[in-house]
């Protein structure tokens, strides 16, 4: 008996499916997530934190890798010589190439940031939580969604100004499942309407959302994303208006807080910002690791062209922030620094993405072209009276002459912050790059003053307007993946 | 049933058998040939019959025939069998070490086996081989040891394992690893924590008939480690050896240019880039000669050369660099090893006993690295009483593992270093005059470099940092196997064993605050800790049976358990407020926190037959069916089997007489084997990561659900003749297999704009088609010389033959693009990219082939370029040649590993072969050969500092893989017997070894032995190693 005893011990009832159920520890699955609300906002905030933090390389820090890469491939930046980061965007080699895995990085992690919210978009209707909740949470996905699909149709083709029946990417606005069939490219203007679209049904439905952290994104944020996309579409009302709405309430910042760094989404002008935290930030290979070149170590990579710091008048108090490195054991030697972005001791600066000034600019620019020309200036001198300048009179502009120092007001304003590429298609012009001239006194030599070292094209031609060359590349792994492109 | 009853009963029986023969006693001694020792517990079997014996302590044996049986057989582990016909009371007989082939007993799935006779495909390492490798990972020990198998130790980090593909490659997004078996059952921990002095024998399993039985894992064949015994009626012997030695790199590196070299090289990238962007000649040498210190952020040649290149693009006359350091020289050194192993076994009539200690220091040759262990293990085993049988092993190990970055881009990897940061930059900090600068108590200081370019490791310098930071492993082991025996009736048992894989692994990885990358955030330190278990509970009924005189019979069934469960723990802090704390509690800020756990689970039931016939014929069968947590319940469940059979023709009466002809035995089988490690434990879930953020819930999409996944299946067929031929003089085994892998896991490729680049799917098929084999020959036997020959090959075709769609691109490599196409008809390693067209002469710039509309033709442009298979790097034949000679008392053995064919695409080499953009980065002397105006034949472009991706994959850097490596070779003398009994021992043996001697390699810089798929990826190149060292017992 004990024989069999001791042999019914061991067997093992083991073949019941309850025996086998696991579950990850770190991973939710489809029904728990689309279950609530609150779970659906979590998957909000993590897309968020994606689009922001996501990185494949040093080089591809989040939605920062694009910002940077727009400004090294104009003439305001330069990528500092012999440094990681950005020194194949400069010389437009990548995004250019489709090969390179920052051409597939550009592409994949938008897409990615698409799909997510299609995904809460499908599901939101059937979540257990309030109206308002369910209200909410779609007017963000479908905010995000516009977003990423604004940015998509301006860096993968031409402005919409040029031709706007050219073929740019292809619009999902359904979930990925595995039937899934990969879709062909839109149009440029299917893109926008798409845009509009996602952007207007989203201003209506985050009427009354007040959010708790600066990078979600409530109705202004939309409203100057409908001005950044009226402006690119040359809907110069449009534009004008909401670039007008997305500002109330941010007031253009004081001359002292523009010195302070560009590192916290409390300043009041930041109408949309990603807070970072010390555990949760891509230090060393961050945004501000390229754009703050003020620390001792360091890539340090994103250095202003002398010609541009030729661009600020005296009394500008952005032309303070200006300092030549005179030091010949410092490895900037030569280099000038443009002191804008400073990181947070933590290494957990705060990324800008929308700011009142913007919209200033852009209803500025708006109604210049309107030919409102005392509208214009009284949007610029509200940012010009913040940096210590002294208010313009319409009358001493031509309408042309006007709009000329309202985009170089832009250039001024916003540099480091993603536009001088996408402002260099829409005004379909070529970047201006020239070897520098300046020079400071060591004692009695002069040292030249480092500036471009690239002024032409991979192929040895000349910098010229709507060059291919300005245009993220569609990677190679979607061209032999999607056989319907 | 009453135990006691039971023991009547049996006892009955036996008394039965006894009552009923007319029976003879026999007597006699059992003692190892050569060396005339007794052999202690060695079975003695009548032929046809339960009845068996043991030898004692002095090999002797006494035991009664009944009438009708003549035959006895005497099988011992290790040793030949043989059977003999006692013509008188008194048989003496001497067993011969079996030589890795034929009549050996050889532990197979749930069992063992005599390989003479086994239907299956086998092959084994024993003690005597391994223990002349002085290898820290087991897995090492199997290059050239095994046909068909492939053993690719990829990296020379002491500990570290080698990737083990049996008969080629029956998987693409799986894995192809095998499948662990230590004391019977499959293992969960980590090959390393396992002592190779602990191990008897290593069995590989290589085809449906041998590993079958692991159903659901044992698809890429199986590795059976079975660790020593003692042995009943044994005397206490105590055997220790000791070992010490050194190593340093096996393959000498690249060679780099000096820094004269440099300078002009670095000059002419400036001053070609200022032509470029439209500067005249004499512009364009000016802006190089003034910008050329300013560009490299240093002078070698002091401030009296501002300018040392002149407009002429060479040195001023008079400029000699000040210093010529070198990196790679100063992050090598020589390592050292030392190895002491003591194991004392034996046993009584009704237990036996093995104990064994070990401890294990190697430290590499690269700077900061090492690997140490411990380790202990009882094997015990009793016979309570004639029904009861217990035994328990239990193997505790740790292991503490120093272990720096070694195989990334990255620059913190010391295996690279040297390939980072040219020789331009001193090591140590210099004054503008070259002299050393020396800090308050004069000592060198290391150069970090903050001043060097990004390409040269701005901030870094790996010497300077070695021994601040750490990269710590630690690792505990323990290994626990308890089984049961019933032994119910004659003939059938009741096997039930309990057994669990413990692991405990602690990494530390601390960068300090004061130097090199953790300066930025004041230092930063992760911890973190990963607990690995498996249990694994079986019962397992064996009954052996006759019907006849000449149907024997053996069938096994029952049911097996497995469960693993893993949990992780792991944070980082960073900003260290004092010097010389490490730990995460000296650190202010908290950067992470992690934790997360994991099951799997595992439900199988299982059964096999043996038959034979006459011991003429026979006849194997066997079936497992095995649920996995890792699909969902509608794809749980899962059937595998296999047939084999074997024919020993010599026991054939019309070749008894063939007196030339010692064995030959003619085998097949066929069957199904599965493969469920897909990389996920729920590989059926649609799945949303945990992604927090700012403090709040956050998720993100990371999984397609796929509720139809299953495991792959391997359909595998074999047949193979084994014989044996004058007198065991020549003797060998040819095999050839067909491994054919259906329901193939995918990451079926998705279009990235899906939001997904792949999804899980089991579509395709492939198959693997091969032979292999073993020679061993005997070309000299007598008193005072046994020399022996081993040959062994395996060569296997790889081909894709379903596919889910035209083609999918694959083998991506970090950040350097993809390496392979699959396509039904090409195999997984078929080499796919851009093909080197050469230098224009005209212009200096890279070329690759594309695709025109009438033929080829060339671009300079790569993204253009089209890519084209290129050869596989899979190699045409592997393997490896043994030999050993021993005379008198020495014996000289040398294995030498093979791979002939196959291609590899040397990675490591672009990393120095820039054009001069990556500014300070170390530069290889084909440089040289650069295009210029007046060297326009040439396969290195034109240089300039603006990438022109010529560095990019392309066959410009794909080279053939074939290589032949000295492995191992070993000269030992054994002191006279009686000369060792005079010092108080049984044995002494004195012995000189060294591992990785000699490589024959035509591409110079690379060590051969990369990885299977035959890309390189900066990694730690393997180490020659010399011992010395000695074993004794007593």
């Amino acid at each position: 008996m004990k024989l069999i005893l001791l042999a019914a011990v061991f067997f093992l009832p083991a073949c019941k499916d309850d025996f086998f159920e696991t579950a990850p520890a770190g991973d939710l699955t489809g029904t728990e997530t689309y279950a609530s609300t609150k779970n659906i906002d979590a998957l909000m905030n993590g897309t968020l934190r994606y689009l922001m933090e996501s990185s494949t390389s040093q080089d591809n820090p989040g939605l920062s890798a694009i910002t940077l890469t727009q400004e090294v491939m104009g003439d305001d930046a330069i990528a500092r010589d012999g440094v990681y980061g950005f020194r194949d965007s400069y010389p437009y080699r990548d995004p250019y190439d489709n090969t390179t895995r920052r051409a597939l990085f550009f592409w994949s992690f938008q897409y990615k940031v698409i799909d997510n919210c299609n995904n809460i978009l499908a599901n939101i209707d059937a979540a257990n939580g309030t109206e308002d909740e369910r209200r909410f949470l779609k007017g963000q996905a479908l905010a995000l969604r516009g977003f990423v699909y604004l940015n998509l149709v301006r860096q993968y083709q031409f402005t919409y100004a040029k031709d706007k029946t050219a073929k740019a990417v292809p619009i999902y606005t359904a979930p990925t499942s595995p039937s899934t069939v990969s879709k062909p490219r839109a149009t440029v203007e299917e893109v926008y309407t798409q845009v509009l679209s996602d952007l207007t049904e989203a201003e209506t439905l985050l009427n009354g959302f007040t959010r708790k952290v600066k990078n979600r994104m409530d109705v202004n944020v939309v409203r100057g994303l409908l001005a950044r996309t009226y402006l690119t579409q040359e809907n110069w009302a449009q534009a004008a208006v909401k670039a007008a709405e997305a500002r109330s309430g941010y007031a253009i910042m004081e001359a002292s807080l523009y010195a302070q760094g560009f590192n916290d989404v409390s300043n009041p002008e930041w109408i949309w910002g990603h807070p970072q935290q010390a555990d949760q930030n891509l230090g060393g290979a961050s945004y501000f690791a390229y754009i703050d070149v003020t620390p001792t170590t360091g890539y340090r990579s994103i250095m202003p062209d002398p010609y541009f710091k030729a661009l600020f008048a005296d009394g500008d108090v952005r032309k303070t922030l200006f300092e030549t490195v005179t030091n010949p054991t410092d490895p900037r030697y030569r280099w000038i620094l443009y002191k804008k972005f400073r990181n947070k001791t933590d290494l957990a600066g705060h990324i800008v993405l929308m700011r009142s000034s913007e919209m200033a600019l852009i209803e500025a620019e708006s109604k210049a072209r309107l030919n409102d020309l005392p509208g214009a200036v009284t949007a610029l001198n509200e940012l010009r009276s913040k940096r210590n300048l002294q208010p313009l009179t319409a009358a001493a502009f031509s309408q042309s002459q006007l709009v000329e120092e309202i985009l170089t007001e832009r250039r001024r304003e916003l540099w480091g912050e993603g536009f001088r590429l996408l402002d260099i298609l829409r005004l379909q012009q070529a970047p201006l790059r020239r070897t520098a001239t300046e020079t400071f006194q060591a004692g009695t030599t002069a040292v030249g003053i480092k500036g471009h070292y690239v002024l032409k094209f991979p192929n040895g031609s000349d910098l010229v307007p709507n060059s291919p060359y300005y245009l993220f590349s569609i990677p190679v792994n979607e061209i032999n993946t999607n056989p319907n492109l | 049933m009453k135990p006691r009853i039971l023991y009547f009963l049996i006892l009955f029986c036996s008394l039965s058998g006894f009552a009923q023969a007319q029976s003879r006693k026999v007597s006699g001694q059992v003692t190892e040939a050569g060396s005339g020792q007794p052999l202690p517990g060695v079975s003695v079997n009548i032929k046809g019959l339960k009845t068996s014996t043991q030898t004692g302590p002095d090999g002797k044996y006494n035991l009664t025939i009944p009438e009708g049986s003549t035959t006895l057989v005497f099988t011992y582990i290790g040793y030949e069998t043989r059977e003999m016909t006692p013509s008188s009371g008194t048989l003496n007989l001497q067993l011969k070490t079996s030589e890795n082939n034929l009549n050996e007993i050889v532990v197979v799935a749930y069992g063992t086996a005599n390989k003479s006779t086994y239907t299956g495909s086998a092959s084994v390492v024993n003690a005597s081989e391994l223990e002349k490798r002085p290898v820290a990972n087991v897995s090492r020990a199997l290059q050239g040891a095994v046909p068909g198998v492939q053993s690719v130790a990829s990296a020379g980090q002491p500990g570290s394992d080698a990737s083990i593909r049996i008969r080629g490659i029956g998987s693409i997004n799986a894995s192809s690893d095998p499948l662990y078996v230590v004391d019977g059952v499959p293992y969960s921990g980590n090959i390393n924590s396992i002592n190779s002095a602990d191990i008897a024998s290593i069995t590989v399993l290589k085809d449906a008939a041998a590993s079958a039985l692991y159903g659901s894992r044992g698809a890429n064949g199986v590795i059976i480690i079975t660790t020593k015994a003692g042995r009943y009626n044994s005397k206490p012997q105590v055997s220790l050896s000791t070992n010490t030695g050194f190593s340093q790199r096996s393959v000498k590196d690249y060679e780099f240019v000096n820094t004269d070299q440099y300078f002009q090289l670095q000059w002419e990238a400036l001053r070609n880039n200022q032509l470029d962007q439209g500067k005249t000649d004499q512009e364009a040498a000016q802006f190089a000669s003034t910008e050329l210190v300013s560009n490299l952020k240093i002078n070698p040649y002091g401030p009296n050369y501002p300018n040392p290149v002149g407009l002429d693009g060479q040195l001023v006359r008079g400029a000699v660099p000040l210093w010529q350091d070198d990196w790679s020289k100063s992050l090598s050194r020589t390592g050292i090893r030392q190895e002491v192993n003591l194991g004392v076994s034996g046993g009584s009539a009704d237990s036996r006993y093995f104990v064994s200690g070990g401890y294990l220091s190697d430290k590499g040759f690269i700077v900061g690295s090492g690997f140490r262990r411990f380790n202990t293990r009882v094997n015990y085993n009793t016979k309570v009483n004639k029904w009861f049988e217990a035994g328990i092993n239990v193997a505790a190990s740790s292991t503490n593992q120093d272990s720096p970055p070694q195989s990334d881009s990255d620059q913190g990897n010391f295996a690279n270093f040297g390939r980072l940061v040219s020789n331009i930059y001193p090591v140590y900090e210099r004054n503008a005059d070259g002299s050393f600068k020396l800090d308050a108590a004069g000592n060198q200081i290391y150069d970090f470099g903050n001043y060097r370019p990004s390409a040269a490791a701005t901030g870094n310098n790996l010497l300077g940092i070695v021994d601040l930071n750490k990269y710590n492993n630690k690792q505990d082991a323990l290994l626990l196997r308890g089984n049961l025996q019933f032994n119910i009736l004659d003939g059938l048992k009741l096997k039930s064993s309990v057994n669990t894989d413990y692991n405990n692994r602690n990494n530390l990885s601390y960068s300090n605050p004061l130097f090199g990358s953790g300066i930025a955030n004041g230092g930063s330190v992760t911890k973190g800790s990963v607990r690995t278990v498996g249990y694994t509970i079986n019962n397992l009924l064996d009954y052996t049976f006759d019907l006849g005189s000449a149907h024997h019979f053996n069938v096994l069934g029952g049911q097996e358990v497995y469960v693993l469960n893993i949990s992780n723990l792991s944070g980082s802090r960073s900003n260290f407020g004092f010097d010389g704390k490490t730990e995460p509690n000296a650190a202010s800020l908290i950067n992470s926190f992690n934790g997360s756990s994991d099951q799997y689970k595992l439900s199988s039931f299982l059964g096999k037959l043996d038959y034979n016939y006459n011991q003429r014929y026979f006849f194997s069968a066997s079936f497992r069916r095995d649920g996995s947590s890792r699909f969902s319940p509608e794809s749980r469940w899962g059937n595998f089997w296999s047939v084999g059979a074997s024919w020993n023709a010599k026991s054939e009466a019309f070749l008894a007489n063939t007196n030339w002809l010692n064995s030959l035995t003619v085998r097949t089988s066929y069957g199904a084997q599965g493969n469920d490690n897909l990389g996920s434990y729920y590989a059926y879930q649609d799945l949303y990561s945990i992604y927090n953020s700012l403090g709040q819930a956050g998720l993100v999409t990371s999984r397609l659900p796929t509720p139809g996944l299953k495991w792959e299946t391997n359909l595998n067929f074999n047949a193979g003749i084994d014989f044996a031929i004058l007198n065991h003089r020549i003797s060998g085994t040819f095999e050839v297999f067909q491994r054919q892998s259906k329901d193939l896991l995918f990451s079926r490729p998705l279009a990235p704009s899906l939001g997904f680049t792949a999804i899980d799917d089991n579509i395709g098929s492939l198959r693997n088609n091969g032979y292999e084999g073993q020679l061993n020959f005997v070309p000299v036997t007598n008193q005072n010389v046994h020399w022996t020959v081993g040959l062994n090959f395996g060569h296997y075709n790889n081909r894709i033959t379903k596919l889910p769609q035209k083609e999918i691109i694959s083998g991506n490599v970090g950040q350097l693009g993809s390496t392979k196409k699959l396509t039904v008809g090409s195999s997984v390693y078929d080499f796919y990219i851009r093909e080197w067209a050469g230098v224009d002469p005209a212009n200096g710039k890279p070329m690759w082939y594309k695709d025109a509309e009438n033929g080829r033709t060339t671009t300079s442009v790569y993204a253009d370029a089209t890519q084209y298979y290129s050869g596989s790097a899979l190699p045409d034949f592997y393997g490896g040649l043994n030999s050993s000679i021993r005379y008198k008392q020495f014996e000289l053995y040398a294995l030498v590993a093979y791979n002939i064919g196959g291609k590899v695409l040397d990675l490591d080499e672009v990393m120095i072969m820039h054009t001069g953009e990556n500014t300070g980065r170390t530069w290889s002397s084909q440089i040289l050969d650069r295009w210029t105006p007046t060297n326009t034949n040439t396969d290195v472009p034109r240089l300039t500092t603006t990438a022109t991706n010529w560095n990019s994959i392309s066959t410009r850097f794909l080279y053939d893989a074939s290589y032949v490596r000295l492995k191992n070779l070993s000269l030992s003398y054994s002191l006279p017997e009686k000369w060792a009994n005079q010092l108080g021992m049984g044995k002494l043996r004195l012995y000189a070894r060294g591992e990785n001697l000699l490589t024959y390699y035509k591409h110079k810089g690379l060590d051969p032995e990369q990885a299977v798929d035959g890309v390189t990826y900066y990694r730690y190149p393997s180490q020659k190693t010399y011992t010395f060292g000695l074993d004794l017992s007593f």
